[in-house]
């Protein structure tokens, strides 16, 4: 599955998993925790979506880079999904396609 | 899997709480100093409010203590030396009603909230006329789980020394630890900790006579030891929770307990009372998610947590025993304790009743 499409899947999940977000707000560069105002139990909402969408995917390396200062972005994401759902393939790196600040 | 030597088990047959005299509810610690630290925190009321801690019992009122000055860590550790003696006498006194005070050969006591030395089970077991060549362990700074390390230590010192009792404690005394940083990660912290002791008599019995310890794991994750951190400052103890600690521990909730049942021939399906460390309302949550548990299976953790708060290594104990009281279980049903911590660390043990 190409960057866009992953892309877009996770931005629909946000939006789900917290109502109060704007769809456009959710920027590759946007932190779920500091900007999307999004919990540890709506981001656990939001990761059992994706694995509902995805496949079960043991998503602790992610949690643990997300935990880092600035680490939980949108873009980071959707890397880490990508590069789950393709192992062994370079992830196309979604800040890249997008630009920062750019969905 | 039913029976060590002799058909006997390393099993809990005394257990004892005890919990310093001053209570105080949430509210009343918000309104009379939380709420004057975090005012440029927002929704820090709520933050407090939704750990569904109602109350918690602590050594000394912070309010108080911290009305206008922070401590150094001697004032801390100062208050520790005679606070761990006196809620150690009353939990470990409750333990000892009814054993044969020469039959106990060991004594282990966790805390990762106060040093001494010499260290407290030392004096508490002087107190209570314990042997001589008592065998003593201290097991410091581990943390939330800690209680397992104990019981581990104790299910080894039975198998060496299978006639002797042997004595488990942790006395926590978290309220030592307040601290003044203005942030939702400290708001989040100072919301959750309350005081505690909690004493376990252990020696190896046949089946029913107690809480049998059958299987004990551990897991680390060292990829995550910075998530959860608790760093001795000369201004006091310091912890850091990172808000993705409930979500790693719901990736890997379900291969620890696999690993646990599966070499007994048991499933989640088969365990019929959890004895989980409410570390605080999202792990429970998590948990209870990921492993298909309703929240009346977590009752008694969530009645410890509303009750007492998380008081860190004592609270699987504290929680072992309001399964005890609230749930009786029957004789042969099976239950899995839970506890987690820096490391992260997962402990894991499965006990029959």
């Amino acid at each position: 599955m190409n960057a866009e499409k992953v892309f877009a899947r996770v931005v629909a999940a946000i939006v789900e998993a917290n109502r109060d977000v704007e769809p456009g707000a959710v920027r590759a560069d946007a932190s779920l925790t500091a900007e999307l105002g999004m919990d540890s139990m709506r981001i656990a909402a939001l990761a059992s979506e994706l694995k509902r969408q995805f496949g079960e995917v043991d998503m602790t390396d992610w949690y643990v880079s997300a935990a880092q200062r600035g680490g939980d972005t949108v873009g980071s994401l959707v890397d880490f999904l990508q590069g789950a759902l393709a192992p062994g393939a370079a992830a196309l790196g979604v800040e890249a396609l997008w630009g920062r600040g750019q969905p | 899997m039913t029976g060590g030597q002799g058909g006997v088990r390393p099993t809990i047959t005394g257990l004892s709480s005890a919990f310093p005299p001053f209570r105080i509810s949430q509210e009343d610690l918000y309104d009379g100093l939380l709420k004057g630290w975090y005012e440029d925190v927002p929704n820090a009321r709520d933050i407090a409010l939704q750990t569904r801690v109602r109350s918690r019992h602590m050594v000394w009122d912070p309010r108080v203590v911290f009305a206008s000055r922070s401590l150094a860590t001697g004032e801390r550790m100062e208050k520790f030396k005679t606070a761990a003696l006196e809620v150690g006498r009353a939990s470990v006194g409750g333990a000892l009603e009814g054993v044969e005070r020469d039959r106990v050969g060991s004594f282990v006591m966790a805390s990762c909230t106060g040093y001494t030395g010499p260290t407290p089970e030392l004096l508490l077991a002087r107190d209570f006329g314990l042997r001589a060549d008592l065998r003593r362990t201290f097991i410091g700074h581990m943390g939330c789980y800690a209680a397992f390390n104990a019981l581990k230590v104790a299910m080894d010192g039975l198998a060496a020394r299978p006639d002797e009792a042997v004595l488990v404690n942790c006395t926590e005394l978290s309220s030592l630890h307040f601290r003044p940083e203005r942030t939702r990660e400290q708001a989040v912290i100072h919301s959750l900790f309350g005081d505690a002791s909690s004493t376990a008599v252990l020696s190896n019995e046949p089946p029913g006579r107690g809480v049998a310890l059958l299987r004990a794991r551990t897991e680390q994750l060292y990829e995550t030891h910075e998530l959860m951190t608790w760093d001795v400052f000369s201004d006091g103890f310091f912890m850091t929770l990172s808000p993705f600690v409930p979500l790693i521990i719901g990736e890997k909730i379900g291969g620890l307990l696999e690993r646990l049942l599966g070499p007994a021939g048991l499933a989640v399906g088969d365990v019929a009372h959890w004895v989980v460390h409410p570390g605080g309302p999202k792990i429970l949550e998590t948990i209870a998610a990921r492993l298909g548990l309703s929240e009346d299976d977590l009752a008694p953790s969530y009645r410890v947590l509303e009750e007492r708060g998380n008081c860190s290594s004592a609270t699987v104990l504290l929680v072992l025993e309001e399964v005890l009281r609230s749930r009786r279980p029957a004789a042969g049903e099976y239950g899995v304790m839970l506890a987690f911590g820096p490391g992260l660390t997962m402990e894991s043990m499965l006990v029959q009743f």
